[in-house]
């Protein structure tokens, strides 16, 4: 088997360091967690509560103890098998899921920044069902949506319209039991969604060291039906985490060991996955900067922390981009990002489709990125060394001056060789004559040809009838 | 010029200069409004412009912000309410259900640097605290910020009731998930989509 390649930021004292300092400012000092209901779970759980300032400290022993309990590996599925995986991959590779929250969306037609719609978030999710290099499905912000239930209505749709596993978070704590809903009218009982949970669920920290009501109404509703947690830490070096690479990284281990305890606590054996989502602040303009070198440090070496220090699989923001277009910039931010990530040891990799900020999503984007990846994949992967494959044999065969084409070793693995359709070259000649087409209009070409297959999943009448119940129930209920 | 040397300590970021050059002039029997216009925001307006041009750093720019504070803090007692002087009042938060604060942090540090006074209700704030703060104070702005689009309903109610309380107040928006065009649908007298367009849409909304 090949090796999988990786590489190391920190050493082994680095790492202890970190933990350490992590550890000390949860112990000595505290987080602050802003539910009440939670702050009782966590304190009869031995967290060190008060409830007058909602600041939690956590013991050596009760974080040594949550580490114990703390699955290693997490089954990620989605409602139907076919697309279930594990990570960490027994063979190291990777995971991808595509990016959240997008609110304005890059019309492939037009070529304009539009508003994102249930239409379109609902063909977005049928194209996700079809790559096969996007593993995860992440939620989307329909602005024709009611702007308060926004989210349960791309949950329902998200729902209907992929069978991969999903990616949720919640846009406002009221509306958090109404996803639940959503779910478990999808699942059919809360039996059916414990053996399947159909997601993950990602609350987030309002760094620094704040988690907020609604993402600790999730973790209690994660905690609840056994939904895997991939909690995550928004650290925003510069302005919300020290402006140095380390720093951040102290700042992302402190939440993400904070998130780790409470899912314990909560419930010992919860699934969790360690999701590391820093950006930079530009200071020279006060602008988020998603794939900036110091940024993809932080992200890297914030990895290679969890996966040794707390043991548990990494999701990171990869596949950002700090340009507007699907252009050269985001290619090259595209391929520096995800590389160094994958090499780091992340195991899903997050961003297919984004474009640049926090809310831009494209469509043909994400089928680029859906080719990128799998080229990431394949030279990450090593290099496989036995007598096949070192074919000495064919070698002495073939002779000084010969040649392997017409080698039956050749034939066997003539087909092994990664061919990513959108990359793959014609001659020059044929290229220009074919109209000398650049990778946007060529990757707009295949999306539009595989927007003519897309289509909503086949559910029966009932549950998609129960399922926009809940919505129904929830703009009836949470609107005005 | 008069203020040159003040300018230049509020540029530099020296915050005991700027103080002592305020004073100075104080003793000198110049204007409290004219020290704080000619001197202290115009030295805010070059360094506005100055990090407008990538010349100078967020980091950089709040040194003189300070040392402008500084300064400014001595001549509060004499500049007589409503005068001339300073640039006006505005009062900012992120609307009600919303927690996230680091857009508007950097809002109201630059608005302080541009000579501002700025009122900060901080996180979670409804339409009534903003109602309230904007009549208290006096503002000629109320700025509302918002990362989750549920919560964005809040600017709508918050801009109805500054309106049905007759306050002359301007209502402007931001935050990621904002457009003008949303801005414009819920009547807000004005958007921008990052700090520095803030600053500069509050200049002209209070020139």
């Amino acid at each position: 088997m090949a090796k999988t390649l990786r590489v190391q930021l920190l050493s082994e004292d680095d790492v202890d360091s970190i933990f350490e300092k992590a550890a000390h400012i949860l112990g000595a000092h505290g987080v602050k967690v802003d539910h009440d209901k939670a702050l009782e779970r966590l304190a009869q759980a031995g967290a060190l509560v008060d409830p007058a300032t909602k600041m939690v400290r956590f013991s050596r022993e009760s974080i040594e103890a949550a580490l114990a309990t703390v699955p290693r590996s997490v089954k990620v599925m989605g409602s139907d098998e076919k697309h279930d995986f594990t990570v960490p991959d027994p063979t190291g590779r990777f995971y991808t899921t595509t990016c959240v929250q997008s609110m304005r969306y890059h019309d492939p037609d037009t070529g304009e920044y539009v508003e994102n719609t249930r239409q379109r978030f609902a063909e977005w999710c049928q194209l996700v069902e079809t790559l096969p290099n996007i593993d995860v499905c992440a939620i989307q912000t329909p602005m024709d949506a009611p702007p308060e239930t926004a989210d349960v209505h791309a949950l329902n749709i998200q729902l209907q319209n992929t069978a991969k596993p999903l990616m949720l978070l919640a846009y406002c704590h009221e509306s958090v039991p109404y996803l639940f809903e959503l779910m478990l009218a999808r699942a059919g009982s809360a039996e059916a969604l414990r053996k399947r949970p159909l997601l993950l669920i990602n609350p987030t920290s309002l760094s620094p060291l704040v988690f907020k009501g609604m993402d600790m109404e999730q973790m209690l509703g994660a905690a609840e039906y056994d939904i895997p947690v991939a909690a995550n830490s928004l650290a925003i070096a510069g302005a919300t985490a020290p402006v140095t690479i380390a720093g951040t990284v102290l700042v992302e281990a402190v939440e993400l060991l904070a998130f780790l305890v409470m899912s314990q606590m909560l419930k010992p054996g919860l699934p969790f996955i360690a999701t590391v989502f820093n950006t930079t602040m530009d200071l020279g303009t006060g602008n988020a900067l998603l794939a900036n070198s110091e940024t993809i440090l932080a992200r890297a070496a914030t990895a290679q922390f969890a996966k040794a220090a707390l043991g548990v699989p990494v999701e990171t923001f990869a596949l950002m981009a700090d340009s507007y277009l699907p252009d050269g910039q985001t290619a090259a931010e595209k391929v520096l990002q995800p590389t160094i990530l994958a090499l780091a040891g992340a195991d899903i990799l997050y961003g297919a489709g984004r474009l640049g900020g926090s809310t831009l999503a494209s469509p043909v984007e994400l089928v680029i990125d859906d080719r990128l990846v799998s080229v990431i994949q394949r030279t990450v992967a090593g290099v496989e060394v036995d007598d096949d494959t070192l074919a000495m044999d064919e070698i002495v065969a073939a002779g000084p001056g010969g040649h392997f084409l017409r080698r039956k070793h050749t034939l066997r693995h003539c087909r092994e060789a990664l061919r990513p359709d959108l990359f793959v070259p014609d001659v020059l000649d044929n290229w220009v004559a074919a109209g000398g087409k650049d990778l946007f209009t060529r990757a707009t070409e295949l999306y539009k040809e595989l927007k003519k297959g897309l289509e909503p999943l086949p559910l029966p009448d009932d549950v998609k009838r129960d399922m926009d119940n809940v919505v129904k129930s929830a703009d009836e209920h949470l609107i005005g | 010029m008069a203020f040159d040397s003040l300018q230049q300590a509020v540029i530099e970021g020296e915050a005991e200069e700027t103080v002592r050059l305020v004073q100075q002039h104080l003793d000198e029997g110049r204007d409290a409004v004219d020290i704080l216009d000619n001197g202290l925001i115009a030295a805010m307006d070059d360094v506005g412009a100055k990090f407008s041009a990538g010349e100078l750093f967020i980091p950089e720019m709040l040194v003189s912000a300070e040392a402008m504070q500084e300064g400014l803090a001595l001549l509060k007692p004499l500049l007589i309410e409503n005068a001339s002087g300073g640039r006006g009042t505005v009062v900012i938060g992120a609307v009600k259900g919303d927690l996230h604060d680091i857009g508007k942090n950097l809002v109201v540090l630059m608005l302080e640097g541009a000579g501002f006074t700025v009122v900060d209700l901080g996180t979670d704030v409804s339409p009534e605290d903003f109602v309230e703060a904007a009549r208290a104070n006096g503002a000629g702005i109320v700025a509302m910020s918002a990362l989750l689009v549920t919560t964005m309903p809040h600017m709508k109610t918050t801009v109805d009731q500054l309106r049905a309380a007759g306050l002359g107040a301007k209502a402007i928006v931001g935050g990621a998930p904002l457009t003008q065009s949303y801005a414009d649908e819920i009547t807000a007298d004005g958007y921008a989509s990052d700090a520095p367009g803030a600053v500069i849409l509050c200049k002209s909304m209070l020139a």
